[in-house]
């Protein structure tokens, strides 16, 4: 019998990175003193299903939880990948299961096909559209440039859910290094405002507010509305921009403000821009919701040296 | 180790985790089938009791390819990933200080940004600078 070591962590932040990083270096890890203090004490539902998609994607994975849900331990298998599909905790985005697992997914055994069910954008995850647009654009740094696809079935606003996305990524045996210094300037701006069981109109509000704060510093903006009806417009009404900010050396920007009932659609476009200009005003090559990838990706892949320059560093929870 | 997963909140947790029947489809010798790894718990057959639980569970036909897989994917053995150094974890105080720097002031922000542009000439927006200098404000 192998001694396995584990890593001994404390509280709940960085819970799906230390989870994922387990499952990269094949080292099994025990996270202790989970919101011992809350009200509400221990692993969370949603935090529960995202373990449970980990499981999924892999074969010979031993999750504990103690009685309290203040401890975890976590032993990784040997990650597999296939046809997988899952059901996310609607207290958070599919983004928050998706974003993280991506590096996985790169190193899977079979090629991965990943169907999504629940919230589609929310206010402190990153959307689909941003997964999309920017996320699983990256991967193509690294020499991941055949197959991966990504489509919206239908979209789901909190509380209730109800969209859907269905991704495929094929895994490689190895990454490329890279070496990306320059950050270039920015050339166009293009974005999606998309609206469920609102008035049709909402799309276009949103897309005045944007435009207002972006076009005095750049002509080259075309933003899509996106409006869904019927069966794929999901559980709940609901409606948000996401905008995308494209550098001469391929670096990408993006931002998503979610709209609430406290805000107009024309206010939610300005916040967006307004998000987007600080995240231009940041630079580096990778965007602050991508840094944690990239450099994830950087260690994981051949021996070169890889070089990214990256902006102010971003907190990641 | 013992492994018991059949009170309250736990139970709960684990039904999450494994699926709604998991802590329901205990074996006969008292044991839940989460205790084996993933090929155990989808299985209705019972396990050996006497099964090394620290391993990751592959399956019968494929173990060899399994153990060359994880050399490939991990780049070491696992024996030698079991040997690492993990004493000196300082991730989170250096990574603190970088992410706590200081803000720039308003005039960086806005000297950054004019230099970030494919346009050749920059004209002032006061309503857009406004809205900057309100959000950061």
């Amino acid at each position: 019998m192998v001694k396995r070591v584990e890593l001994v962590f404390e509280g709940a932040n960085y819970m799906r990175q230390r989870l994922v990083l387990s499952m990269l270096s094949g080292k099994s890890i025990r996270i202790e003193k989970i919101r011992y203090r809350d009200a509400d004490p221990g692993v969370q539902d949603f935090e529960a299903s995202f373990l449970r998609l980990l499981d999924k994607l892999s074969n010979g994975t031993a999750i504990e939880i103690n009685e309290s849900g203040t401890v975890l331990t976590f032993t990784p298998g040997a990650i597999t990948g296939g046809d997988i599909e899952h059901d996310c905790n609607v207290a958070r985005s599919i983004g928050y299961y998706l974003e993280p697992i991506v590096p996985i997914l790169v190193f899977a055994k079979k090629f991965t096909s990943l169907t999504l069910r629940g919230v589609t954008n929310n206010e402190e995850d990153p959307s689909v559209d941003l997964l999309r647009t920017v996320t699983l654009q990256t991967l193509k740094d690294w020499g991941i440039d055949e197959a991966i696809t990504f489509k919206i079935v239908r979209r789901g606003a909190p509380p209730l859910g109800g969209g859907e996305v269905s991704v495929v990524i094929p895994n490689i045996r190895e990454l490329k290094p890279i070496r990306r210094l320059d950050e270039g300037k920015i050339k166009k701006v293009r974005g999606i405002a998309y609206a469920t069981r609102v008035s049709p109109h909402t799309g276009n509000r949103m897309v005045d507010g944007a435009r207002g704060v972006i076009n005095p510093y750049l002509p080259d903006v075309y933003i899509y509305t996106d409006h869904y009806r019927g069966a794929d417009s999901g559980k709940s009404p609901g409606y948000s921009i996401s905008l995308v900010a494209e550098s001469t050396t391929g670096a990408l920007y993006g931002v998503e403000v979610c709209g609430n009932s406290k805000t107009v659609p024309e206010k939610i476009g300005e916040m967006a821009a307004e998000h987007l200009l600080q995240e231009i005003a940041r630079g580096g090559v990778y965007d602050t919701q991508n840094q944690a990838m990239a450099v994830i990706l950087m260690a994981m892949s051949t021996a070169d040296v890889s070089k990214i320059v990256l902006g102010p560093l971003s907190p990641y929870w | 180790a013992v492994r018991n997963f059949q009170l309250g909140r736990t139970t709960r947790l684990m039904d999450l985790v494994y699926g709604t029947d998991a802590t329901a489809s205990k074996s006969k010798k008292g044991r839940t089938r989460t205790a084996t790894g993933k090929k155990s718990l989808f299985d209705d057959e019972d396990e050996d009791e006497d099964e090394d639980f620290d391993e990751p569970t592959g399956s019968s036909d494929d173990d060899n390819d399994d153990d060359l897989f994880f050399k490939v994917q991990h780049g070491v053995s696992e024996s030698g990933i079991n040997d690492m150094d993990t004493s000196k974890f300082s991730y989170e105080s250096t990574v603190r200080e970088l992410v706590d720097a200081a803000e720039d002031s308003y005039e960086d922000f806005m000297e950054k940004l004019k230099n970030r542009f494919v346009t050749g000439t920059w004209e002032e927006d006061e309503d857009a600078a406004a809205l900057l200098g309100n959000n950061r404000a």
